[in-house]
């Protein structure tokens, strides 16, 4: 046995060996996974893809030059990936959601080119995650940057949408979704989007540098390129996050308005929240929800749904019938918003730049709601068949089985069949009926968790159907004109 | 709770790993080993770093008429997170180091990312690896081994 006194030289070693026995462990983790219960094939390409790295990371030639310490803790940051794969599964993420996904997905981006899986998270949250980003920038410091660019381009740029856990059986609030598909979106179309944003903002910037000039705080140019640099991305942040708003709301119309609303449940709506990074391109910035939910209504055609929806909900219940109008009352003003800046590392700077923000909130909140008409006109150029109105007329009618609890997957129509409902007519339907029962029990949690039972029961069911309903449709289409 | 660096995650855990290897780059380097190509990355990370945030240029970033180019030149590195400049106007074997020099702080700074670059050079060429100037480099790892410390005071918060 070696003497402790040695071992201090040996530490390294040690280190180095915990490590390698974590990435063997990890890999048997992996392979034991059942390639079956994927939701797509797509996780088995981020299986692989992370093996592969894994077996790159215990290459003895690899491993000479490693600080054994950044290798143990790359391999720990590692298991936060394996857990996105292990999650990857049907049993947590309903199938026929997957489907529909999948093709809103290729809508955007084709079948070729970047792909997606989909896994859950623990987090009361739909997150986005570029995978094969976030890997290579795990593998600085451990690989060459030439090696880690030559194993991960052997794969495709893989994104991975995690649901949230918690909610899984809470399919309306899926409408979430619509905002994660932006944020892939917004990394495609960046440079027209930063032009088009760099054009509204440039009043803004102005007026913050200005005020960074006078600020005493600020003593040299260094510094204040550096305040000005981190204010930029924050703007950047901010206005991603108010074009995924965008795409939720085109995408899914009232049902992302709902969800938007429901994440905010017990919150401050008033607060731009930004956290400061040490590294620019962590830093995340977000509009107050009061400003969010003022945008969605605009872009989710709040207004016309709810007119329409006094003369098309009429025939229904009446906590329904209501409920069609009143969403509208859900806005709150966001004329006193406010701005928090936070910053584990630099307080200071969190500060002037909490300042400046607060002084120039209008001229941001302008520009951002400028930047989204253009960013709209350009959706709607690149995608003329993805973003559709929301049919009042279909929701009612979905409305109406929903209270009678008939499955909500068919909008009769004069053939005797009907016609398969679509997912957002779905999604918006289960969204106010389930609000409905929310709202409509008090503390009676008996019939309240029975009746969001069959609410949730109900949406499951008629999503699958009708996924199966249209693929069924566009099959039978294919196969009469071959047949004539 | 145990401070345990090394079982870190998050941001603050990324800024770790990205000092650490370049510490131990550094350390590699003075012990005249061949640089291998991670070496190599590892000595070109510090010199963006300390060209980032110590280097003389002050041009006004609101010349830059694209906030797109504000983005693209600080984006990705962790200048924004370091408050290097006390750091090493702060480390006493940087301050030994240049108590003769009748440069400025940058020029003395220049100084140092010219050496790494020299040695890089050596390395790209081919020849036989000529020892980095050891005092140098003792002065550039003391500087990193400071912003680490910080670092791991920052991640037990």
């Amino acid at each position: 046995m070696e003497p402790l006194e040695g071992f201090s030289a040996r530490e390294a070693e040690a280190t180095k060996s915990k490590a390698l026995v974590l990435i063997e462990k990890t890999l048997e983790t992996l392979e034991r996974l059942d390639h079956r219960e994927f939701p797509t094939t797509t996780s088995a390409v981020a299986r692989s893809l992370l093996m592969e790295v894994l077996r790159a990371l215990r290459d003895p030639a690899h491993l000479a030059p490693v600080d054994p310490g950044v290798l143990y803790n790359k391999t720990l940051l590692l298991q936060d990936f394996v857990a996105v794969i292990e999650r990857s599964s049907t049993e947590h993420i309903p199938w026929p959601l997957v489907g529909y996904c999948d093709q809103i997905w290729e809508s955007f981006f084709g079948s070729d080119g970047l792909k997606i899986f989909y896994s859950t998270t623990p987090k009361h949250n739909y997150i986005m995650v570029r995978f094969t980003r976030k890997l290579s920038k795990l593998l600085e410091g451990v690989i060459p940057r030439s090696l880690a660019d030559q194993i991960l381009n052997r794969h495709p740029d893989l994104y991975c949408l995690q649901l949230a856990s918690a909610e899984d059986q809470n399919l309306p609030l899926y409408a979430n979704i619509g905002h994660e598909f932006g944020h892939a979106l917004y990394e495609r179309h960046k440079s027209d989007l930063f032009e088009k944003l760099n054009a509204h903002l440039k009043p803004t910037i102005a007026a913050v540098s200005s005020f960074f000039q006078s600020d005493s705080r600020v003593r040299t140019p260094i510094e204040k390129n550096k305040l000005l640099a981190n204010t930029v991305c924050v703007l950047e942040s901010l206005g991603s996050e108010a074009f995924c708003d965008l795409v939720g709301s085109l995408l899914l119309g009232p049902a992302f308005f709902l969800s938007l609303h429901e994440m905010s449940w017990g919150q401050r709506r008033d607060v731009f929240r930004i956290s400061l990074s040490p590294q620019m391109q962590d830093i995340t910035a977000y509009p107050s929800f009061s400003f969010r939910l003022f945008c969605a209504s605009q872009w989710a055609q709040i207004s016309r749904f709810c007119s329409e929806a006094q003369r098309e909900f009429a025939s229904l219940a009446q906590s329904i019938k209501t409920l069609g109008t009143t969403i509208e009352k859900i806005l709150v003003p966001h004329d006193s918003d406010v701005v928090q800046v936070a910053s584990r590392h630099a307080l200071q700077d969190a500060g002037i730049i909490q300042q400046a923000l607060s002084q120039n909130l209008t001229l941001i909140k302008n520009a951002l709601l400028s930047y989204l008409e253009d960013c709209a006109e350009l959706l709607h150029e690149w995608y003329q068949n993805s973003f559709l109105p929301i049919s009042t007329s279909d929701v009612s009618s979905l409305l109406s089985r929903f209270s009678n609890h008939i499955l909500p997957n068919i909008i009769p129509n004069l053939n005797l069949l009907g016609r398969a409902a679509d997912f957002s007519s779905i999604l918006n339907a289960a969204a106010l009926y389930r609000l409905n029962v929310l709202i409509s029990h008090g503390t009676d949690h008996e019939t309240l968790c029975r009746q969001m039972g069959i609410t949730d029961r109900l949406t499951t069911k008629a999503l699958e159907v009708s996924f199966i309903h249209k693929e069924y449709s566009v099959w039978k289409n294919t196969s009469d004109e071959h047949s004539e | 709770m145990i401070p345990n660096a090394l079982a870190s995650t998050g941001p603050y855990a990324d800024l770790w790993g990205y000092l650490k290897s370049i510490e131990h780059a550094l350390a590699r380097s003075m012990s005249a080993i061949d640089l291998t190509d991670l070496d190599q990355d590892r000595l070109e990370a510090l010199i963006s770093l300390l060209e980032d945030t110590l280097s003389p240029e002050d041009h006004d970033l609101l010349s830059d008429q694209n906030f797109l180019d504000i983005i693209d030149s600080w984006h990705s590195d962790y200048s924004s997170g370091l408050d290097l400049r006390s750091v090493v106007e702060s480390n006493e074997r940087f301050k030994l180091w240049r108590r003769s020099s009748k440069k400025s702080f940058e020029e003395d700074i220049q100084r140092l990312i010219s050496i790494i670059r020299r040695h890089l050079d050596g390395a790209n060429k081919g020849l036989f690896q000529a020892p980095p100037p050891s005092k140098e480099f003792e002065v550039l790892h003391s500087i990193v081994t400071s912003l680490l410390l910080d670092v791991e005071l920052t991640l037990q918060v």
